[in-house]
């Protein structure tokens, strides 16, 4: 078993605001192994993207995280100074965001943005950053790189910046890539494209990544392993397919049997009933309690996560592994 | 769950947040007094600066702290005709507030009709009116109220008219970008469907949801009245000398700052930035607390 | 862009029509400029002479249309005071008004940017409260008080600058202006600072209100993400997008430098347009004032357009006619 490119052990995450204390994340444990894909599931308000945020520090006031570490290559992200951690940032970890349209910059053109993260991480001339810039466009398949380059991000189509955000990305070989929902805000034909191609990529190249998404379907496509989600916890983790076929916490047999293919035509759909609480309002104990059909007493006190097989854990007190 | 016992009004939740800021308080109060102290000059003032009898022009300029011949002290000096200057500055803060006030509250009325009326029908009516007031913004307050007050001549209504022609259209412009967003919701459409008629839907239902920047906006633009109608009065162009407002009283004393008579322009000039200042605390106050967006 | 240009070239024009309008109606219509000309015990015979000679007895029209034509011609009617074209007596004091504003607007800009940006940079912080507070006492203080201050203390109690009048004139790149000498500079200094300081209360507040709400967005968040230095997204990332508001805004409040410049050249005797408009109205000058607000008119459409042109160049998102994505 290779050592893992990312552990974050024991991670809470926590805002305080005026409605009271919320922990977007909360003892949250991950591992991303050399050249895997773990695929992070969950809705919206469970805290997956604040983990990709946390990850890279970028947690922004009135949040902090507050407990626990982030061992990349057994160095404690954590611990470092912000002058370490940008050396890290977009050069040994980067990370692609949601929209393309809120994160690529409106009033720079594209080469500007692509190579300056160069000229940012290593000695490198304008002349030869932009060389390097249509390298990628060109590895990646992109037609006429030379006059993308010049273009502003208003000019691309969503799918087109969406690859420049890819571009950037890769273009200096990190060891881990954070994908935050990256094809969310695209159409479903151009998602599936782009997910494709993003596989491609990485396999070449052999990078981890840790693919955020609310879009199980998508997840299993790409993922080795999975992670799922709920406010602020991670509920089961463990390789995608026993995840996906053997499932073993409550909420992800929930999940799996709310997908619309799973279920029989002309009966109504399978659904967890309830809502996800607010995250300044969990109840004690399980989050999940409330709107899980099998919640004894115990349940309402904390979950610690438990190991049900070699590489599996979940966090729950009563896991029965169903086959669907 | 009896939550519903303490739901927090928008209102209170704001009134709430303005008092976190001392600052802002300690503006409050001083506005407070200010008003107070405007309203009640004729009892608070220890001369009456326009009564002719009373003054002395023997007492002209005479620093601060010095007696007077009735007995009570001139605690910030008299002027050039030998009028008490603490008289004279309340007496001046009044008509100052009051020609502030006033021509906000009308400016406010027309701005905010004519705002939503053009929010509300759109079309030609709505260009029309949103072209009339580009053409308005497009000059400075200054300049344009410089002009009315040349062609108009003096006087307090005057003055107050053409403070109120400068000032409508700041206010119809912001009552019209929140009426286009309030129009779109849902509770207009269910106002129409029960057939409400046009004039209730527009000033019961939605103009209350258009305070919010009207309260700020309106605050900002009565401190920036009155600080306009005291540069008119100092240019000579505002109110007339029967009716000394500060602006009057800081001309007055122009010529005795060289010779070192600093009292007669310091302390209207002080007194005037005093309340514009509290006033422009609060209104800046209030857009903090009533835009949603910035909590930091 | 050409298409654009030409648009608002048009709606220039009519704006400057209706002023014209505005201006002739309020000028020349209201009231009976023969009574402020004639001395009181004026005979008929001479009022009817002082009439005929001024057109004043051909109906509104044609007064206005002479006007109108005498307009094109640059002919903005001849003062009652100085017996000079108002022209030329306006285009005279220009300079002096326009080296004010550009002063004015130069410190504004050179302290209220950084400072502005400092504190957006660190909201909440010490600085940035005391710069916040410091500013609402920038607007809030009457600009013509503030004057009268600044020449207390700097020329009377200090003694360290002159109070009143324009300095000694040099020849910097073929233009004539004070900041050629240091005598023309002392005499600058107090107006130039005088005019400035509501200007540069605006600043500050709006470059930091600008980088706030820029600091946190997406873009920001992404080009940390990337690992580029503190210092390129501050004067780059940051910078480029809050600067293109800015200069909208500096741009428009340009016009207002000169329209208050006439606060300010009145408190220092600065012989520049505002002080020629003030007098010209106590003295019922009405050619003159005609013709300042003319030149007003055009300067102010001018410097929108210009504003507008520049806006779209910084933009790029702008699509002034060109195609689109």
């Amino acid at each position: 078993m290779n050592k893992p490119v990312l552990e974050i052990q024991n991670l809470t995450t926590r805002f305080e605001s005026e409605q009271g204390i919320a922990n977007a994340l909360d003892g949250v444990s991950l591992q991303i192994h050399e050249g895997e894909v773990v695929g992070l599931v969950g809705e919206s308000g469970s805290g997956k993207s604040m983990t990709g945020y946390s990850i890279m520090r970028l947690v922004e006031h009135p949040g902090s995280i507050v407990n626990g570490s982030i061992l990349y290559r057994g160095r404690n992200l954590c611990s470092l100074s912000p002058e370490e951690l940008r050396k890290l940032r977009g050069d040994r970890i980067a990370m692609i965001f949601q929209d393309p349209m809120m994160s690529l910059n409106p009033v720079l053109r594209i080469d500007t943005q692509l190579s300056e993260t160069l000229k940012a991480h290593r000695s490198i001339q304008k002349y030869d950053a932009n060389r390097r810039a249509l390298e990628i466009l060109h590895a990646m398949g992109i037609p006429s790189p030379e006059i993308r380059l010049r273009q502003y991000p208003h000019e691309l189509s969503g799918g087109m910046r969406q690859r420049i955000a890819i571009a950037i990305a890769l273009l200096l070989e990190p060891d881990l890539i954070i994908a935050d929902e990256p094809t969310t805000a695209l159409d479903v034909t151009i998602q599936a494209q782009i997910i494709h191609e993003f596989q491609t990529l990485i396999e070449v190249r052999g990078t981890s990544v840790l693919w955020i998404t609310h879009d199980l379907a998508v997840a299993s496509t790409l993922a080795d392993r999975l992670a799922i989600m709920y406010s602020g916890q991670i509920m089961e983790q463990g390789p995608a397919v026993e995840i996906l076929s053997k499932p073993a916490h409550p909420y992800t047999q929930g999940l799996l049997r709310s997908i619309p293919s799973h279920n029989e035509r002309g009966k109504p759909l399978a659904q967890i009933r309830g809502s996800a609480p607010a995250l300044t309002q969990l109840p004690p104990g399980c989050p999940f309690s409330p709107r899980c059909e099998q919640a004894k007493s115990l349940c309402s006190s904390p979950v610690p996560t438990n190991q049900i097989g070699i590489s599996r854990s979940t966090r729950c007190h009563y896991p029965t592994v169903q086959t669907l | 769950m009896t939550d519903w016992i303490n739901y927090d009004h928008p209102w209170r939740l704001a009134w709430r947040r303005y008092r976190q800021s001392p600052f802002a308080w300690i503006a409050l109060i001083v506005c407070s007094i200010i008003v107070f102290a405007a309203l009640f000059a004729p009892w608070l003032a220890p001369q009456d600066p326009y009564d002719l009898n009373v003054i002395d022009f023997f007492d002209a300029k005479l620093p601060p702290g010095s007696p007077s011949q009735s007995g009570f002290i001139y605690w910030l000096g008299t002027d050039g005709q030998g009028r008490d200057m603490l008289s004279a500055m309340l007496y001046g803060l009044r008509i100052s507030l009051f020609v502030g006030v006033l021509s906000g509250l009308v400016a406010i009325l027309i701005g905010m009709t004519l705002g939503m009326i053009a929010a509300y029908f759109g079309g030609w009516i709505d260009a029309l009116i949103m072209r009339i007031v580009d053409f308005m913004l497009g000059f400075p307050t200054i300049l344009v109220a410089l002009m009315l007050l040349a062609i108009l001549g003096q006087g307090v209504d005057k003055v107050i008219f053409a403070l109120i022609l400068v000032q409508w259209a700041y206010f119809a412009r912001a009552v019209r970008s929140t009426a286009l967003v309030e129009r779109e919701k849902e509770y207009v459409e269910a106002a129409h469907s029960l057939g409400l008629s046009p004039q209730r839907i527009m000033f019961i239902h939605i103009m209350p949801n258009c305070l919010a920047p009207v309260i700020v906006l309106g605050t900002m633009q009565v401190a920036s009245a009155i600080s306009t109608e005291a540069t008119l009065s100092f240019l000579g162009l505002g109110l007339p000398i029967t009716e000394p407002s500060l602006g009057l009283l800081i001309s007055n004393g122009y010529s005795n700052m060289l010779s070192g008579r600093y009292w007669i322009s310091l302390y209207p000039g002080l007194l005037l930035l005093l309340t514009v200042f509290s006033i422009n605390v609060v209104g800046d106050r209030l857009r903090d607390v009533l835009n949603p967006r910035l909590s930091r | 862009m050409t298409g654009f240009i030409i648009r608002r070239l048009i709606q220039s024009s009519l704006v400057i029509l209706t002023m014209t309008v505005v201006v002739f109606l309020g000028v020349y219509a209201i009231g009976n400029p023969v009574d402020i000309l004639m001395p009181d015990d004026a005979t008929a015979a001479e009022r009817d002479l002082a009439i005929k000679s001024l057109g004043l007895d051909k109906p509104l029209l044609i007064q206005y249309t002479t006007f109108l034509g005498n307009l094109l011609h640059g002919d903005l009617g001849t003062s009652f005071v100085y017996n000079i074209a108002s022209i030329d007596l306006i285009l005279l004091r220009l300079p002096a008004t326009l080296e004010l504003a550009i002063c004015a607007l130069f410190i504004a800009v050179l302290v209220g940017l950084p400072l502005g940006l400092f504190c957006g940079l660190r909201p909440g912080s010490r600085l940035d409260k005391l710069v916040m507070g410091a500013s609402i006492v920038g607007f809030s203080i009457p600009n013509f008080w503030q004057g009268l201050m600044l020449i207390m203390l700097f020329s009377v109690i200090l003694g360290w600058l002159p109070s009143t009048g324009r300095g000694e004139l040099g020849i910097v790149f073929g233009i004539e202006t004070s900041l050629a000498t240091w005598d023309g500079i002392a005499h600058l200094l107090l107006p130039a600072i005088n005019l400035s300081l509501y200007k540069l209360s605006l600043m500050i507040r709006l470059t930091r209100s600008g980088v706030r709400e820029v600091m946190y967005l997406d873009y920001v968040r992404f080009a940390r993400a990337k690992g580029l230095s503190e210092t390129r997204i501050v004067t780059v990332h940051i910078m480029k997008i809050v600067l293109v508001p800015i200069i909208t805004v500096l741009g428009m409040e340009f016009g207002s430098l000169i329209a208050f410049a006439t606060v300010t050249e009145t408190i220092f005797a600065w012989p520049g347009m505002g002080k020629l408009i003030i007098d010209s109205i106590m003295r019922l000058d009405r050619p003159v004032i005609a013709g300042y607000l003319v030149v007003i008119v055009l300067l102010f459409v001018f410097i929108n357009l210009v504003v507008d042109i520049t806006y779209s160049l910084l933009d790029p998102r702008i699509q002034v006619g060109g195609r689109s994505a």
